[in-house]
């Protein structure tokens, strides 16, 4: 599998410069698409998914161009949008049947296979009778993979997938994902939680103001924000000063002060000392350091 | 690419089948199928005989409804779904698979279709289990599969089409919604059948009724229009392919869906295009035939005496040879007669050889080398093959008049003139498909209608098996092949034929025949019980109506002969004969299905859960049963009212059942060339006033027809009125009254009893011929010193009417020699600028044989003495054409008083002084006067008024509704009210005081008075006996102002009223009426001033 992106444009009738120049290639495995709100992650996972045309550019899928094929393209994707709350009156593995019909599943025996399978997969087997409008946020996100997974697609593309989910939910879908990552298939994940990244994907590509900042494996991320983390341990007023020269990522409170943790080239004048950086550093580090420098 | 369509399909289904919305619809519309079947065709409820009679009509009504609802759920479950379309949310998922975008929207548009389609299956399921329970019918199979085809696909295919693409356009569902709603009101309410039904999509005016002898009434309207909108219905729907917001996916079905909307739209623009064509045709055709007319109207004619028509039927034509034997009328090379300009004329002959002759249109000039003299005889044989295009037929009848609906039923039947089908022919002379000499229909003069009396001899060649129906006796000359005896001219000829079976009696010498078409004898155990009565009753009506009109029926047969349900006829101004009558026979429509009553066996059953027949026996029931079937041939006019917030209107047609013509019009001809309309105005004569709707009519409407007729007559001539384009109910009606008036006329001056037989025998002696007028006139001269054609003139071309005051009737007990009897006496003078005369009947009116004429030159007065021996309850004056309102007057005897007259006698006398109705020393001042004044307010409603524009105030006088009073002072007129000419007064609703009338009095002197007012009782006092309220006046007099009342109650009488005696001092007195009171109106009509010492 080999999404090759190349030189993609998007601006949308109002003006705005969605995307500019986006390059990537995209192999086997979890890639993470990174970048605050409006970044243009949404604008790149919608053309990826056959839902709207780039400005210029292309998406070339196992050699073929995407616009061109969208027959092929759209018979290997599984998808899951960013708002999945709206459910036509169909219970919930109706909705699951309509998917894999839909998805070229048409021998019923399998279908009925492959709709319990998932709904076992994602949890959702003993509700598989009850409308899906009835379901919960999280039920409702994890009925939206299953739909996504259901005959086995080679691309899976999820946008935003755990925004708005409480923490239990949020590791179990995690956790479905990086399982399904390891199987021979792409899978796409949007999101601006770093979180969400850091535990499971192997790529990444990090996406601003429509650009693309940053394009490898996250432990290259994290590498490049090496010695520009530091633990400051601050007194009550130094900590109002810090907050305003630095870039804050965390603060500690402490016995005696603050302990606070910030992104910079150097830190003169107080009492810091270097930090190993995680990929939440880095991603703060990329983004409000370097790029804003750029 | 089927199995994604399927797919969409079966889960959206299952999406709609679960909103409630469509939950409710269904159960609403199969609730209400439900019980409309109950109503119309169980035994439990009312049964409309036409669902019975023609059982595929069951099925239709069925869809009918259902289509209603469902072309309007449509376009919002249509609009539902792309609305749906347009969220991000789950369709987003459904968007991303692989499927083509051709294939999601008609998987979308099968979904709803196809369900609908279900609803239809239940809906029929519904009227087959109500079909196969009902009785005396039978189920049509195939009408469970047409009527969905035609009705329901097409509509909901041209409904989800127009509603998605509009949803793709506008993409606002509430917008979408608004819009498609008001183009389905708008072609509901006001397209209606314009352009022939184009814009009717949803078939709720389109005739759809199959008969079960020749099936759809206009198949080609059907299926044109019909494919027109599932063309477009489709062509919609690939268009909302490509207008599909989504990227498509197959470039290739793109490609497809574009060519088939072009095709699809360029189909329905085709069909469209066609229709409207043959729209415009039919408008055109009968135009151009009406200038061809006009053109030729004075060409020389061949007057036919013989014609012998030898006509062989085809599957789809006939082909006719015709010898003809006439009379040049005038000297000429060419001359001119009409046929049906569907028929092609193959050769034309004189004396056996081949003459020249040229066609345009319905006309056929035949062209000789030379001059013909007038008087020559000339034997010509004409031969022509061909349909009958029946856009050549009624060219005088507007389009509106054409297509519309013309009976009572929820859909329409349809109209068809003339039949040329595989199973069933019908020709009548209307359809011009033998020869005739002359043109046809022309606005240029009358003179081109002339009814003559000509001996057909007509053999026919029938289709294997057939039998021919046509007036005369029916002879088999070899297989397939007949012909018709008769000794006697006919004015027209007509013919059908069918699978025919006949049933008939024979009373007194008198055959009565129903021919029927092969298993519609439903009719043939109707009267089980008076199987042996029957034929006497039937006997006794026709010899009681003989009696009645003192004519005798001129044939020896009657048949009612049965013909597809939609044939029909309109009303003429120049003849009062339907096309549905024959010499001796009837046309009569499927099984009879135009009335419950037609269903012997069911409206026995019906009428026996009525009160006044619960205790009636088996045969008296079938006796009121035959009785009300064989008033159909004697009742004149049909009724019809429609009543809204300006008032009821009321619509008059001729029965096209009405047997009267028989006695004159197919016998008979007063024939005069001047005034053509002589034969008409002769026969409503002859008639008699039968022409008046009953009472309520006149009570709701405010007038009656013969009421507005004399308001024409006021201000145009006869002559001007028969020229008027429109109005025809109007004309008729003034030909009626000018008619009955002439010759009533007539009757007063010579003796009434002997005019009358005088005129029974010359019709017996002139049947089956024409009567010129100038022999008609001559004998009545001779008989009775008469001379008509000197009136004529007068008649026709002055504006002329008498005006009749008329004492109020004196009944007392008399002796005539020595018996006693009553004697009813009263006074009238003429005071109109024309001769007249006045229909005096004493009530009761038992045997209808007690009128009496009263005949008045202008200014004349006469004083009238009537004897009778029963006592009279009242007397009724009818003034005919005159200038009075009402123009029939009733009064009723409250008590019959004594006199001392001796050898009191019948009769008229001339009294020099005019009769007056304001004595010596009294001032009367009605509301007709001048000084008479009311206030007129404004309604007050915005909404009422934007909602009921004001229409154009049509005719002064309203109804008499005291149920629903007017809110402002409104004029009425009674024969109750007091008035000189004009029976009149003002009304108004009960109300708090603050609308009042006034009436300026003038008085000479000064001094005292006493003042009355004229009181009218409404009919709230008949229905209510504790009625009671008072009518309040306010009279300013001398020392102040009195507030005099009357109590009004039910015992409380009628007529002049007292309010007191006061003294006036001014010259002029104003006394006024105010609308505060507790009865339902007011009536303000006059005040009467009696001067005092």
């Amino acid at each position: 599998m080999n999404i090759s992106i190349q030189g993609l444009h998007k601006k949308y009738p109002n003006g705005n410069q969605a995307l500019k120049d986006v390059n990537l290639e995209i192999k086997e495995g979890m890639f993470g698409l990174l970048g605050p709100n409006g970044a243009g992650k949404s604008s790149l996972i919608r053309i990826l998914v056959s839902l709207m045309k780039p400005s210029s550019g292309q998406v070339i899928v196992n050699g073929k161009d995407a616009a061109k094929n969208r027959a092929y393209v759209r018979s290997m994707l599984g998808y899951l949008p960013q708002d999945f709350s709206f459910f036509s009156n169909l219970k919930t593995y109706e909705f699951l049947d309509y998917s894999a019909r839909l998805a070229g599943m048409n021998s019923r025996r399998k279908r009925n296979q492959a709709v319990d399978k998932l709904l076992e997969d994602v949890g959702l087997f003993d509700v598989r009778s009850r409308k899906a409008s009835k379901l919960s946020g999280g039920m409702k996100r994890r009925l939206g993979i299953a739909q996504a997974l259901i005959n086995e697609p080679q691309i899976i593309i999820v946008d935003e997938p755990t925004t708005g989910l409480d923490p239990e939910e949020r590791i179990r879908f995690r956790n479905l994902l990086a399982r399904l990552g390891s199987q021979d298939v792409s899978i796409i994940l949007s999101t601006h939680i770093v979180a969400d990244i850091s535990s499971i994907c192997e790529h990444m590509a990090l996406l601003n103001k429509g650009q693309i900042a940053f394009s490898g494996p996250p432990e290259e991320l994290i590498r490049q924000a090496q010695g520009h983390v530091w633990s400051i341990y601050a007194t009550e007023k130094e900590y109002l000063e810090i907050n305003q020269k630095y870039e804050v990522v965390a603060t500690v409170m402490m016995k005696d002060g603050w302990k606070i943790t910030v992104v910079a080239d150097e830190v003169i004048g107080y009492d810091a000392e270097p930090v190993h950086p995680n990929l939440e550093h880095a991603y703060v580090y990329f983004v409000e350091h370097t790029l804003k420098k750029v | 690419m089927a199995s994604t369509i399927l797919t969409i399909a079966k889960y959206e289904r299952k999406i709609l089948l679960r909103s409630w919305f469509f939950r409710i619809f269904t159960a609403l519309t199969l609730f209400f199928i439900f019980v409309f079947n109950m109503g119309q065709i169980s035994e439990v409820g009312d049964r409309t005989w036409i669902y019975r009679a023609v059982p595929s009509n069951m099925p239709y009504v069925a869809i009918y409804l259902l289509n209603i609802g469902q072309a309007i759920i449509a376009v919002f479950l249509s609009a539902e779904f792309i609305k749906r379309d347009r969220k991000q949310d789950t369709t987003e998922v459904f968007y991303v698979r692989s499927m083509s975008n051709a294939s999601y929207i008609l998987g979308k548009a099968w979904s709803i279709l196809s369900l609908f389609l279900l609803v239809n299956i239940a809906a029929l399921l519904l009227s087959l289990i109500f079909n196969s329970l009902a009785v005396n019918t039978y189920i049509d199979w195939q009408a469970f599969l047409y009527y969905p085809v035609l009705i329901s696909i097409p509509t909901l295919v041209f409904i989800i089409g127009l509603s998605s693409l509009m949803m793709s356009i506008i993409r606002n569902q509430a917008l979408t919604f608004v819009i498609l709603v008001g183009y389905i009101f708008t072609s509901l309410i006001y397209l209606k059948s314009s352009f022939n039904y184009l814009f009717d999509y949803m078939v709720f005016y389109q005739p759809m009724f199959h008969s079960q002898i020749t099936g759809f009434g206009d198949w080609e309207t059907i299926w044109t229009l019909r494919g027109m909108y599932t063309c477009f219905g489709l062509g919609f729907i690939f268009i909302t392919i490509l207008l599909l917001n989504r990227l498509p996916q197959s470039k290739l079905q793109n490609l497809m869906s574009a060519i088939l909307a072009i095709v699809f739209i360029g189909g329905g623009i085709y069909l469209g295009n066609q229709h409207l064509n043959r729209y415009y045709q039919s408008i055109e055709l009968p135009q151009q035939m009406i200038a061809l007319n006009n053109e030729y109207l004075s060409n020389a004619q061949i007057d036919i005496n013989d014609h012998e028509i030898l006509l062989t039927q085809a599957a789809d034509g006939i082909s006719v040879e015709s010898k003809m034997i006439g009379k040049t009328k005038a000297e000429s090379k060419e001359f001119v007669f009409n046929l049906n300009p569907g028929l092609n004329v193959t050769a034309v002959k004189v004396e056996g050889q081949p003459i020249k002759f040229e066609r345009k249109l319905q006309l056929l000039l035949i062209q000789f080398d030379k001059v013909i003299p007038a008087e020559t005889t000339i034997n010509l044989q004409v031969n022509y093959a061909g349909s009958i295009d029946e856009k050549a037929m009624f060219i005088d009848v507007d389009q509106k008049t054409k297509s519309k609906k013309s009976d009572n039923f929820l859909f329409d039947i349809g109209r068809r003139y003339a039949f040329i089908h595989p199973n069933f022919l019908l020709l009548t002379q209307e359809a011009q498909w033998y020869l005739q000499a002359g043109v046809g229909y022309s606005t240029v003069s009358a003179s081109w209608f002339r009814k003559d009396f000509i001996d057909y001899k007509l053999t026919v060649k029938t289709l294997p098996g057939m039998i021919p129906v046509s007036p005369g006796q029916l002879k088999n000359l070899a297989e397939d092949t007949y012909s018709f005896e008769r000794n006697f001219a006919i004015p027209q000829l007509s013919l059908s034929i069918g699978n025919y079976q006949k049933k008939s009696l024979e009373i007194d010498s008198l055959e009565f025949s129903v021919y029927h078409i092969e298993g519609h004898d439903y009719f043939k155990d109707a009267f089980p019980d008076i199987r042996d009565t029957l034929p006497s009753i039937i006997l006794e009506r026709l010899r009681d109506y003989e009696r009645k009109t003192d004519l005798k029926y001129p044939f020896k047969e009657f048949s009612i002969v049965e013909v597809p349900g939609q044939f029909k006829s309109f009303d003429r101004t120049w003849t009062s004969i339907h096309q549905n009558n024959q010499p001796g026979l009837v046309y009569f429509p499927e099984k009879a299905l135009f009335s419950r009553r037609n269903d012997f066996n069911g409206y026995s059953k019906r009428i026996k859960r009525w009160g006044r027949n619960r205790n009636k026996t088996k045969e008296e029931l079938q006796i009121t049963v035959l009785y009300e079937f064989l008033d159909l041939f004697y009742r004149f006019k049909d009724v019809d009212t429609n009543s809204n917030s300006q008032g009821t209107e009321v619509e008059e047609t001729i029965n096209p059942y009405y047997q009267f013509v028989q006695f004159y019009e197919m016998s008979n001809n007063l024939d005069s060339e001047y005034w053509p309309v002589l034969n008409r105005v002769f026969e409503s004569y002859l008639r008699g006033s039968k022409n008046e709707g009953p009472e309520w009519v006149r009570r709701n409407s405010g007038s009656t027809q013969n009421e507005l007729a004399n308001m024409v007559l006021q201000e145009k001539t006869f002559a001007e009125i028969l020229n008027l384009k429109e109005n025809q109910e109007l004309i008729d009606n003034v030909i009626e009254l000018k008619g009955e008036t002439l010759f009533s006329m007539i009757q007063a001056k010579a003796d009434t009893d002997q005019f009358r037989t005088f005129i029974s025998e010359l019709l017996v002696e002139t049947r089956f011929q024409n009567l010129p007028f100038e022999e008609f006139n001559e004998r009545l001269q001779k008989e009775f010193g008469v001379d008509l054609s000197n009136q004529m003139e007068k008649w026709f071309n002055e504006i002329q009417l008498s005006r009749y005051r008329i004492s109020t009737p004196i009944a007392e007990k008399v002796l005539a020699g020595n018996k006693e009897m009553i004697r009813v006496s009263f006074k009238v003078t003429n005071d109109g600028a024309a001769e007249g005369v006045i229909k005096v009947t004493l009530r009761p009116d038992e045997n209808s044989d007690n009128e009496k004429l009263l005949y008045l030159e202008p200014g004349q007065t006469k004083e009238a003495f009537y004897l009778t021996v029963k006592e009279p309850t009242g007397i009724h004056f009818n003034t005919l054409s005159s200038g009075n309102l009402p123009n029939q007057i009733e009064y009723n005897f409250e008590q019959i008083g004594k006199s001392s007259a001796k050898n009191a006698k019948e009769e008229e006398s001339i009294i020099e002084e005019p009769l007056v109705l304001v004595n010596k020393g009294e001032i009367i001042v009605d509301n007709e006067s001048p000084d008479f004044e009311f206030s007129h307010f404004e309604e007050v409603s915005r909404l009422r008024k934007w909602l009921k524009p004001k229409e154009g105030d049509g005719f002064k006088y309203k109804g008499t509704r005291v149920w629903r009073p007017p809110l402002n002072w409104t004029a009425t007129t009674n024969d109750k009210f007091f008035g000189e000419f004009i029976r009149s007064a003002f009304y108004i609703k009960a109300g708090d005081g603050s609308k009042s009338v006034k009436w300026k009095i003038p008085i000479e002197e000064p001094g005292r008075y006493e003042v009355y007012y004229h009181v009218y009782k409404d009919r709230s006092f008949r229905w209510n006996r504790d009625t009671k309220g008072n009518y309040h006046f306010s009279i300013p007099h001398q020392n102040g102002t009195d507030h005099p009342t009357i109590e009004l109650s039910r015992q409380s009488p009628p007529g002049w009223t007292a309010l007191g005696d006061y003294t006036f001092s001014s010259d002029t007195v104003t006394i006024s009426l105010s609308n505060e009171t507790k009865l339902r109106a007011i009536f303000a009509d006059a005040i009467k001033l009696v001067k005092m010492d």
